[in-house]
């Protein structure tokens, strides 16, 4: 998006497995569905014990403005509504459902007008949840005031972490559905133009993308933007801190307002527009350096990551290794399988210690690496330093809050300092002392 | 099944300090050995002297700091290797042991590694040279220094060739220019040394040499002194240069003015270009100060 990053760290592509067409997991014998987006929306349970329900029917719905819709995904019978965990470590509550393998379908009516009015609650009622933007419903951003204002669509089709490709082989696999939802979004803010953004590295999917346009879509004005494969150039925090308008909701590139979106959130919309199919699923990379079937999947809602481990198939049981839910950058290992992903989800990693050389932390030696790596602008061995001394006022004053957490700095460092974990904990406590 | 549960990120580089220490030594070693070529047995000595001194000085402060002497880091084997590379050929073996003594304990009276303010190397010689002055750098035949040649008017006795294959007089491991350019291609490709430092330092240094002698000196000025070895590998020793990309500009920069200042005004001779290390090394924190304004992060529009 011709933001120049100051740092960034370059990581290599490990395997191509965009390449391959997205499949659909094999349906496990029971979903539990968490109701909850991660930010804690609370929501109304519309479904009781023992009720019937269809794929595609009301589960929950949002009791105040904010919260998302979430929809069964499968056709059968409420089990049980249980607490647990979700994969990022809150507790709420799921409602678990037997699958009876009838797949009965509901679907919402058809759209008669596409104006943007009946776009814009389509959006609301779909389901469909941001992961980039902290794990919030989309249509949160897209108020009455900001639609139909002319700001510019960028659509995000490839991913600068070498474990996430579930963006490029969207775009490679499904390209009409992907510039059908993009095109719907823009139809929504009555955009003049759409940009795909693309690492430079992606160019198979750059490719299929400009083919496809050329043959199909010739009147659709748009444009291709290119952003530096170095890890976090294409993070939606670090754009929005650094071109923030208003919080969460707009991008700032080149003085005009914009919106970003992801081929992931494109393909669903125009799914839940064109098809009425409530967004119930989402497609996840399913990736790692210890699992024989490596792919990007359509993995409904509420599969547990057991049924998907059982599925993808471990290279080394006996060995212990890391589950993760997201990158292999930024993600959170999980202490068990029993927990459901869901439309937050971006990619599920099993990576043994192969990825990680374990060492002993040893005394910081100045080298600067870290400060070159840091795409916030940041000191990472100072706030290291003033983050074990406790001195979190002083570290306040180094801009600790404007860290997006990357693991750049923990990355290159070669004393192996645990810089992102310290400063991400001092920033907690300095969150927790403001409220 | 047991999984492990860790804070992101759970990936990381292949580059250990222990691995960075590693490579830098054998870099040294190199040099040593076309010391050894030119110089012969006194050599070995030397290497003996200090490297012994340089571990055995490691082992009593670590010793004395942490109660249990463990190994942790390599780093007295390179401050070992560099003291002898620099070291003058008719050197006494007692003053290698007094020199690597000074320059560990330089280290561990700030704190230990990461946290010295000098090279220590680089203190360790300049305190044997203050001590002792008698040393004498003469290759066989009385050559002088390709520095003492320069000054003393008698460029002409200079042979560009020789100054870069080190058949010269001169520290034991700091004349074979080639060599040490080898040295910094390989650094530089594993990114241990930074490019910055060596641009701006050659940069500055030949800008005053150019204003003083003239134009027809700047190569053998450059080539002569201990100044490339110093800068490649003594400039980017990381603790006690900067850690930002334009305090290190300006440290280099610093660094290469003071040196030629003090290479052709001095008495020094080839532990000139030392003294201005040293000098840069005091004030490297505070180039550090300077621009850390620059970095407070990205500001928020809000």
């Amino acid at each position: 998006m011709g933001i120049n990053l100051l740092g960034g760290i370059r990581l290599r592509k490990i395997d191509n497995i965009e390449k391959n067409d997205i499949l659909e997991i094999r349906p496990p014998e029971v979903y539990s569905v968490p109701v909850l987006c991660s930010k804690g929306y609370p929501v109304e349970i519309t479904v009781k014990v023992g009720d019937k329900v269809k794929d595609g029917s009301l589960i929950a719905k949002p009791t105040q403005s904010k919260g998302a819709f979430v929809y069964s995904p499968t056709s059968g019978k409420v089990v049980s509504i249980v607490e647990k965990f979700t994969p990022v470590g809150i507790k709420c509550k799921h409602v678990v459902i037997s699958n009876d393998n009838k797949l009965e379908e509901h679907t919402f009516s058809e759209i008669a007008e596409k104006t943007p009015q009946e776009l814009l609650k389509r959006l609301a009622v779909s389901g469909i949840v941001d992961a980039n933007y902290g794990g919030s419903p989309t249509y949160l951003r897209y108020t009455l005031s900001a639609i139909e204002k002319k700001f510019t669509l960028y659509v995000i089709m490839s991913n600068t972490d070498p474990y996430l490709s579930a963006n490029e082989a969207l775009t490679i696999h499904r390209t009409a559905q992907v510039v059908g939802g993009a095109k719907y979004f823009a139809k929504l803010l009555a955009s003049e133009q759409i940009v795909f953004v693309f690492t430079g590295r992606a160019r198979l999917a750059r490719k299929t993308l400009v083919q496809y346009l050329k043959k199909n879509e010739p009147q659709l004005k748009y444009k291709i933007k290119l952003i530096s494969n170095n890890y976090p150039s294409d993070n939606i925090a670090l754009l929005n801190e650094r071109f923030k308008e208003k919080k969460g909701a707009f991008v700032e590139t080149f003085g005009k307002k914009a919106f970003v979106e992801d081929a992931i959130t494109c393909y669903s919309y125009f799914n839940s527009v064109e098809y009425g199919k409530p967004c119930n699923y989402r497609t996840i990379t399913i990736s790692g350096n210890n699992i024989i079937r490596k792919g990007n999947y359509i993995v409904k809602n509420g599969t547990s990551f057991g049924h998907i481990l059982e599925v993808a198939g471990v290279i080394n049981k006996d060995q212990s290794f890391k589950v993760l839910n997201g990158g292999i950058m930024m993600g959170f290992a999980e202490y068990t399988t029993d927990i459901a992903s869901n439309p937050e989800t971006q990619s599920i990693n099993f990576v043994d210690d192969r990825e990680y050389n374990v060492a002993e932390e040893s005394p910081c030696i100045n080298c600067g690496k870290c400060v070159l790596a840091c795409p916030m602008n940041l000191l990472p061995n100072k706030l290291d330093d003033l983050c074990t001394r406790r001195k979190t006022f002083d570290a306040e004053r180094f801009g600790i809050k404007s860290c997006i957490e990357c693991g750049c700095c923990s990355y290159v460092c070669p004393s192996r300092r645990y810089l992102t974990q310290r400063i991400s904990v001092t920033k907690r406590q300095l969150k927790g002392g403001e409220q | 099944m047991k999984y492990l549960v860790s804070p992101a990120p759970h990936k990381n580089t292949r580059q250990t300090l222990n691995e960075m220490y590693i490579v830098v030594s054998l870099m040294l070693v190199c040099c040593l050995l076309s010391g050894y070529i030119f110089y012969g047995m006194n050599v070995l000595i030397i290497i003996a002297s200090t490297l012994v001194s340089c571990l055995l000085f490691e082992f009593i402060f670590d010793m004395i700091k942490t109660k249990s002497a463990h190994f942790p880091h390599l780093s007295s084997v390179v401050t070992g290797l560099l003291l002898a590379c620099i070291m003058p050929l008719n050197m006494p073996w007692f003053f290698g042991i007094f020199a690597a003594a000074i320059a560990i304990a330089s280290k561990y009276f700030f704190g230990g590694l990461g946290n010295n303010l000098f090279n220590p190397a680089a203190l360790g010689r300049l305190v044997l040279g203050v001590i002792s002055v008698g040393f004498s750098y003469e290759y066989f035949g009385g050559q002088k220094t390709a520095l003492d040649l320069i000054l003393t008017g008698n460029k002409g006795e200079l042979e560009l060739a020789k100054l870069f294959t080190g058949e010269m007089a001169g520290a034991v491991g700091t004349t074979c220019i080639v060599v040490i350019l080898v040295a910094m291609i390989v650094l530089m490709i594993l990114k241990i040394i930074r490019w910055e430092n060596i641009v701006f330092a050659g940069i500055s240094f030949a800008g005053i040499v150019w204003a003083t002698l003239g134009f027809e000196y700047i190569l053998p000025m450059l080539l002569s002194g201990s100044f490339v070895f110093a800068t490649v590998f003594m400039l980017n020793d990381p603790t006690s240069s900067p850690y930002t990309f334009s305090g290190r500009c300006l440290y280099s920069i610093a660094y290469g003015v003071i040196g030629a200042f003090v290479m052709l005004h001095g008495i020094l001779g080839e532990t000139a270009i030392f003294v201005a290390l040293l000098i840069c090394n005091m004030v490297a924190p505070m180039f550090d100060a300077f621009v850390s304004i620059f970095h407070r992060g990205v500001k928020k529009n809000d």
